[in-house]
């Protein structure tokens, strides 16, 4: 498994698309943090120290936010990479367990996923600090502790496990659709279009379905990552209970999209 | 690839041969068995009831028109595709159930496929971890398909020929008992042709057992030893080459009077396949000896100068073969 994930490493890394990523998160996930540097900001405080990781991971909290848009582009292409290039024949046929396969590069996605999120933590220290030098603040070297990083590293872990099921199901969509274009498109809808909009209409439809409205993926998530109850009001009271369920739809996805890996055929052009 | 290049290929060649290991032949040990192999495609049946096997030490030549089922073949044997009905065994072990025993085979299923944006060493550096192989053991392959100079350059630049041999030191790297080639000559140039005929009959007396698929019939019938002919699905012959290639019923009449001693010819039924040029007749005999045509001729007073047996090439014995299936 250790040199299956060291196989993706150097598949990721050397991949220019990976960094283009990588930079237009870093670059359009601080925009407003920038605006509040170099121009006038309505609310600059959420961009003050420790404020601005809270803002940051908030902002990411969501399946649709632009590090889960990323995250699912680079989970797509990356499998169906593998479909479109052919090197699924080349890969496999030396003998590796399709199962084993799916797993590392799910495992060296996700590290990926947890290196983008670093990288944005690591940028937001300075901006932080650039935008309280400009607005006069005092930099609360307080936080700046066991406890401040225990509160960081909770706020991580939510809003990592909220993009969790976004990566299962570019897997899950690539491996149905056995295709880059197929996968993007249904996983994009998916995540996009159809849950919240499930969502919506249980709702709007009320009694039962209002009920079971927040055990939709879209809500689970923002229970489990709601740290920030003025913008997310909080659907699920119990975050352990939604935290379970996402697990369980993950699991569903998981287990249906490495099933369909290990059963269909990996084409070839000709018959 | 330029002369000194090429001249470099066949040194590391050489020297290369040594250094790999093989195993002895023994041509009764069966090393992939099919048995009852069926795989369709909705209405389509790509290979129907197939059961082959190839002994140790065997370089088995896989022919078949295009579309008779020799890529789906592959395909089934190397796990890719899920057959229908009947399984794969290679080296005594099921390949669905066992996909660990495909270590010991090395393979280039269709063209060589690739990360576009990595280096030819960088591909093989991701295959050499999947299959526990030394960085020295890229290298070495690398300079046995006379690929070491580019192998630093994407592989999204290589020439068609560039990316067969990549796909051949893929095949290579973990130095396999078995090796499954399909096509392998497609795209090179005919000093690279001949290169991989050679490398492949080389391996072949190494011990490796070789399957080896491709539509030049004239580079298996150089370099194999048992061959099948496939089509639709189905194995119309199987067998050594010598013994499939019995003696040839084609024979080249030299008369004077082609013109009158083609309709001649043309009007017995055990007369097939004639051709008139010039000087001469070309003909295929059903059930008869070259002495009947003699004798025909004779007794409508014309007296052949010559009667000249053709050779029989994998070639005639291949259309022979799927030409009977045709008329079936």
């Amino acid at each position: 498994m250790k040199n299956l994930i060291q196989a993706e490493f150097i598949k990721i890394f050397k991949r220019f698309n990976v960094w283009v990523m990588l930079f237009i998160l870093l670059l359009f996930q601080n925009i407003p943090a920038i605006i509040a540097i170099f121009g006038k900001f309505q609310n600059p405080s959420a961009y003050y120290l420790p404020q601005i990781f809270t803002t940051q991971l908030s902002a990411a909290a969501t399946p649709s936010s632009l590090i889960g848009m990323l995250i699912l582009i680079f989970t797509v292409s990356s499998l169906g990479g593998e479909y479109g290039w052919g090197t699924l024949r080349t890969v496999l046929v030396r003998g590796t367990l399709r199962r084993d396969f799916l797993t590392a590069k799910l495992l060296a996605i996700l590290i990926v996923l947890l290196f983008w999120f670093l990288a944005l933590l690591l940028v937001s220290l300075p901006l932080g600090w650039a935008v309280m030098r400009k607005m006069n603040q005092e930099i609360p070297w307080g936080f700046f502790n066991l406890s401040g990083g225990l509160v960081l590293l909770e706020l991580l872990a939510r809003t990592y496990y909220t993009l969790l099921p976004v990566v299962i199901l570019g897997f899950f969509w690539t491996a149905v659709g056995r295709s880059v274009g197929v996968g993007m498109g249904a996983a994009i809808v998916h995540v996009v279009v159809a849950d919240p909009l499930i969502f919506q209409l249980f709702r709007t439809l009320g009694g039962f379905w209002a009920e079971v409205s927040p055990y939709t993926m879209t809500a689970l998530g923002r229970s489990v990552a709601t740290f920030r109850g003025e913008v997310m009001p909080v659907l699920l009271s119990n975050q352990l209970l939604a935290a379970v369920v996402l697990l369980a739809y993950m699991g569903i996805f998981g287990f249906a999209a490495l099933r369909i890996f290990e059963k269909t055929d990996i084409r070839f052009t000709a018959v | 690839m330029e002369g000194k290049q090429r001249r470099a290929f066949w040194v590391s060649i050489s020297l290369n041969f040594n250094r790999l290991s093989c195993a002895m032949p023994n041509s009764n040990e069966a090393v992939i068995q099919t048995h009852q192999l069926t795989k369709r495609y909705k209405d389509l049946v790509a290979v129907s009831d197939l059961n082959l096997e190839i002994h140790r030490g065997d370089v088995f030549g896989f022919l078949g028109p295009n579309g008779s089922g020799k890529t789906t073949t592959i395909g089934l044997m190397l796990g890719l595709l899920m057959p229908n009905d009947g399984n794969v065994e290679v080296l005594g072990r099921d390949v669905r159930r066992d996909r660990a025993v495909l270590r010991k085979v090395g393979a280039m299923a269709e063209t060589a496929a690739f990360y576009p944006y990595l280096s030819g060493y960088d591909n093989l550096r991701v295959l050499s971890l999947m299959s526990d192989v030394s960085q020295k053991r890229i290298w070495e392959v690398l300079e046995l398909v006379g690929m070491k100079d580019r192998a630093k350059s994407r592989f999204r630049t290589y020439s068609l020929g560039m990316r067969q041999r990549l796909g051949i030191a893929a095949a290579l790297l973990s130095d396999p008992e078995i090796l499954l080639l399909d096509e392998p000559t497609i795209g090179l140039d005919p000093a690279g042709m001949k290169e991989v005929r050679h490398l492949v009959a080389e391996l072949g007396r190494q011990g490796k057992t070789i399957f080896f698929c491709s539509h030049l019939l004239y580079e298996v019938e150089q370099i194999c030893s048992r061959v099948a002919i496939i089509r639709r699905g189905k194995v119309l012959a199987e067998g050594k080459i010598a013994e499939l290639l019995h003696p040839s019923k084609y024979v080249e009449v030299v008369v004077g009077e082609t013109s009158r001693a083609s309709d001649i010819l043309k009007s017995v039924d055990w007369v097939v396949n004639l051709q008139s040029g010039e000087k001469s007749i070309t003909l295929q005999l059903r059930d008869r000896e070259a002495s009947e045509v003699v004798r025909l001729l004779a007794g409508h007073g014309i007296y052949p100068s010559a009667v000249i047996p053709k050779s029989s090439t994998l070639e005639d014995f291949f259309l022979e073969v799927t030409g009977e299936e045709k008329k079936q």
